[in-house]
């Protein structure tokens, strides 16, 4: 039983730490915490769930899902942020804009498709079947899901020691000081918006044969991942990811102990207690290693 | 050679501030190539508003800046950046969490021929600054003042920029490092860089400079050859101030 509640802790816990690593992308650059990542996400996986997209060969269909929630969220810093930026980069407009956003993607798609959930199979060759091996259950879709989330994470690492990463890091120390040395921060911005989109519809491709691919799926990933993003530390991608991982198992504990839908509950209130003992989260332990 | 080919810098009617706030009034002045400008003046005179004015920072109200016979006003930052003017903000502004390596791998962000000049121009910066060459994978934030100063002025010269902005080069340093900082800027004349010196030791710079001018609330109030503007007893007495004579004492 603990191996199944580690093994559904990893998978869900991968999906959050993506959700908050997302978060990271777009913060960089910004300083703007993006309140639609949530609803990106869902495009993604309705995307796979109910166009014609879905029926696609499954890297193809992951390509083209990632294109356009790209796009959706570049269009999102063209309206809801980059104008409120340029207002005053240190005002907090961003919050409404954003939610304004994220509340449009769910009207849109509330309209566009039905409130059915439905099912997605996971791509050939993996499968959701379960295997036993010593004792663990698990299908070998979840094993990928865990795969890809460290991959994205590892790949991410190597981004930010590149030219383009190190100057994204400029721009987050000091935006002016980064723009006196010819670096400019609007054209990073929309690289960014156009990168954290893109992990914003592979994480919507990923969860659809997991959860199931609804127009309601939004909000409890945001929150989940904004969960993960104040336990792991803003702008730390592995510490958000292994806060996942903790949060995921908690909420997988919780389903398992107390009863059976007050898992939320139960990750919250961790959540919660966790910022209360390390008001950084994790992060303090990470800043410690760096210095 | 024409006055046009031989001012690098051409500042004209330039007005600027923060908001509604205007700071500088109407200021005049063209440097040459090859020369150190400097930009002297008390506290609130309005030199750092000045050069954040002419790099693109703050746009002006009115006026004008040309560089190379370019009209550069009204360019972003960058953009200028891009044309050869860089400018090294006051309390040097390097980037928490970067190294000594990446700071100077992004003196050639956006520079077309990057891949092909970084190394030989990494290699001519820590022969310029040795100390430099040691610490490379040190984060800027644990450098000494003096050393973030050579890190913020070598990474400026990754770019062979034609004019460099210093904003306060001395602002916090010892005075032994002070010299040593000056000493390299008098270098890099020699090398052809034109060089625009904001300094609140009026005495040392002025020492250093060729030509310069007197900033007093936004206005310029006196401008000329630096020796001339050390020498004018009513300057040292009415501007320059303890400053002047501080430094003046120093030397002797």
């Amino acid at each position: 039983m603990i191996a199944d509640i580690l093994v559904a802790g990893l998978v869900f816990g991968s999906l959050y730490g993506l959700v908050a690593v997302g978060f990271n992308i777009l913060h960089r650059p910004t300083n703007v915490v993006n309140f639609a990542q949530g609803e990106l996400i869902m495009i993604g996986a309705m995307l796979m769930a109910a166009t014609p997209i879905g029926g696609l060969p499954w890297g193809i269909a992951a390509a083209c899902v990632m294109a356009v929630v790209a796009i959706v969220t570049l269009a999102e810093e063209r309206v809801a942020v980059t104008p409120v930026l340029r207002r005053s980069s240190h005002a907090v407009g961003w919050v409404i804009t954003t939610l304004a956003f994220s509340l449009l993607l769910a009207e849109a798609a509330g309209r566009l498709w039905t409130d059915q959930p439905s099912t997605v199979a996971p791509p050939w060759p993996l499968s959701m079947r379960v295997e036993e091996v010593l004792g663990v259950r698990f299908s070998s879709y979840q094993v990928a899901v865990v795969v890809i989330a460290v991959a994205v994470v590892a790949l991410l690492d190597v981004l930010d020691r590149s030219r383009l990463g190190t100057a994204l890091r400029a721009v987050a120390a000091d935006r002016d000081g980064a723009r006196l040395r010819g670096i400019d921060p609007a054209a990073l911005t929309r690289r960014s918006f156009l990168l954290g989109g893109a992990l914003a519809g592979l994480t919507g491709v990923l969860a659809a044969p997991l959860l199931l691919a609804s127009v309601t799926m939004g909000l409890g990933l945001l929150i989940k991942g904004f969960a993960a993003l104040a336990v792991g530390g803003i702008g730390d991608n592995r510490g958000v990811l292994v806060a996942g991982w903790v949060l995921g198992v908690i909420e997988a504990a919780g389903a398992v102990f107390a009863s059976p839908g007050s898992q939320s509950v139960v990750l919250f209130a961790a959540m919660l207690l966790i910022l209360l003992i390390r008001p950084n989260g994790l992060r303090g332990l990470a800043v410690q290693r760096h210095v | 050679m024409t006055a046009q080919d031989e001012e690098l810098i051409a500042v004209s009617g330039l007005s600027s501030g923060y908001g509604a706030v205007p700071v500088i009034h109407s200021v005049d002045f063209t440097v040459r190539t090859g020369e150190i400008f400097a930009v002297v003046g008390g506290n609130g005179a309005g030199k750092t508003t000045l050069l954040s004015t002419v790099s693109g920072l703050l746009r002006p109200t009115s006026g004008s800046v040309r560089l190379a016979g370019t009209d550069i006003t009204g360019w972003s930052p960058e953009r200028i950046v891009a044309h050869g003017l860089v400018h090294i903000p006051e309390g040097r502004r390097l980037f928490t969490g970067l190294t000594v390596a990446e700071h100077l791998r992004l003196g050639l962000w956006n520079a077309p021929n990057r891949r092909r000049v970084e190394r030989e121009r990494t290699e001519r910066v820590v022969d310029l600054f040795p100390v430099l060459g040691e610490r490379m994978d040190a984060y800027a934030e644990v450098l000494s003042g003096g050393e973030q100063q050579m890190l913020a002025i070598g990474q400026a010269l990754m770019r062979e920029p034609r004019v460099l902005l210093l904003d306060e080069p001395s602002i916090g340093l010892a005075p032994v490092v002070i010299q040593r900082v000056f000493a390299v800027v008098d270098r890099l004349r020699t090398h052809g860089l034109t060089v625009i010196l904001v300094e609140q030791r009026v005495g040392q710079a002025l020492a250093l400079a060729d030509r310069g001018l007197v900033l007093r609330h936004g206005r310029v109030e006196a401008a000329g050859s630096a020796a001339e503007l050390a020498k004018d007893p009513a300057l040292r007495v009415a501007y320059l101030g303890a400053a002047a004579a501080g430094d003046q004492r120093i030397k002797e």
